[in-house]
């Protein structure tokens, strides 16, 4: 093999490359220096087409969101009454959507919290900002950035069932994933 | 300035720099309360349930809520002593965020 062959070599005939060990751009291979062999590819995809975990590459098809057997369909984040925790059976809709964030840069979402009819306007407005902003937290964490999530709070202006019992109240205490064009 | 109960907002300085009135909310109720600077006493003037956004009258007299009827919201008045109580219910009304204007000169 000739240096010539190497991607990137400008050094032609000054070229410091040796048979009997790699040439300094190859050894200054992230990809080589992990696993031990050559690799030029810009995509950093590896043998098996999976994607190496921090390197860019394809994301998560948008139409996974509506797929109805993937959990990215899951939109909604329900909470107890009068509270703002993100319940541990919401995780895994939650990581979900931070996924799909972490490997779709340009995606963008909207979190928009809500609250039952029980306690006053501005209480509830800034208790469905508190909700909203639970859920956009666990989803920085998760790998979202800052500027894909955007929060807002309806409060108690926008419930979806309008009747006065536990079961409509349970189904108004939540936070929707709304993402981008949708 | 307030240090009993889990939920005091909206506060609003009496014109007559004598206190502030605020949201207070006991047991689940949103109460409107009065607190005094001199002898930090606080003085709840509404039952709610659900009162809120308390404006005070320019001569510190009246004080101006939004409060709520079955899923409507009306204006209800209550003196700074909480004295005199008054209910203002318009049947197309949904009262949100009252506030005085200054009173002519």
């Amino acid at each position: 093999m000739d240096h010539r062959s190497i991607p990137g070599c400008r050094h032609r005939g000054l070229c410091e490359y040796r048979r009997d060990r790699p040439h300094r751009r190859q050894r200054r291979d992230p990809y080589r220096a992990e696993h031990g062999r050559r690799h030029f590819r810009r995509d950093h995809v590896g043998s098996a087409g999976q994607r190496i975990s921090g390197a860019p590459g394809p994301g998560i098809p948008s139409s996974a969101l509506k797929d109805p057997r993937n959990i990215l369909s899951k939109r909604n984040i329900y909470f107890d009454y009068d509270q703002f925790t993100v319940k541990e059976e919401y995780r895994p809709i939650v990581e979900a959507h931070a996924k799909y964030l972490q490997s779709n840069r340009s995606a963008r979402a909207i979190l928009q919290g809500n609250g039952d009819e029980r306690g006053t306007r501005e209480y509830n407005i800034a208790l469905g900002q508190k909700r909203a902003d639970a859920v956009k937290n666990m989803m920085l964490l998760l790998g979202a950035q800052e500027i894909q999530i955007e929060t807002v709070s309806f409060g108690k202006e926008k419930p979806r069932r309008e009747g006065h019992d536990e079961a409509s109240w349970a189904e108004n205490r939540r936070v929707d994933i709304v993402h981008a064009g949708e | 300035m307030t240090f009993d109960g889990g939920h005091n907002v909206s506060p609003r300085a009496t014109p007559d720099g004598k206190g502030f009135v605020f949201v207070r909310r006991e047991g689940g109720r949103f109460l409107v309360a009065i607190q005094d600077y001199a002898t930090k006493q606080v003085q709840v003037l509404t039952q709610g349930p659900l009162d809120e956004s308390p404006s005070i009258a320019p001569n510190s007299k009246l004080i101006i809520y939004a409060a709520q009827q079955g899923s409507r919201g009306i204006l209800a008045g209550v003196s700074s002593d909480g004295r005199v109580k008054q209910r203002l219910v318009s049947p197309a009304a949904d009262v949100r965020e009252p506030a005085w204007g200054p009173l002519p000169r």
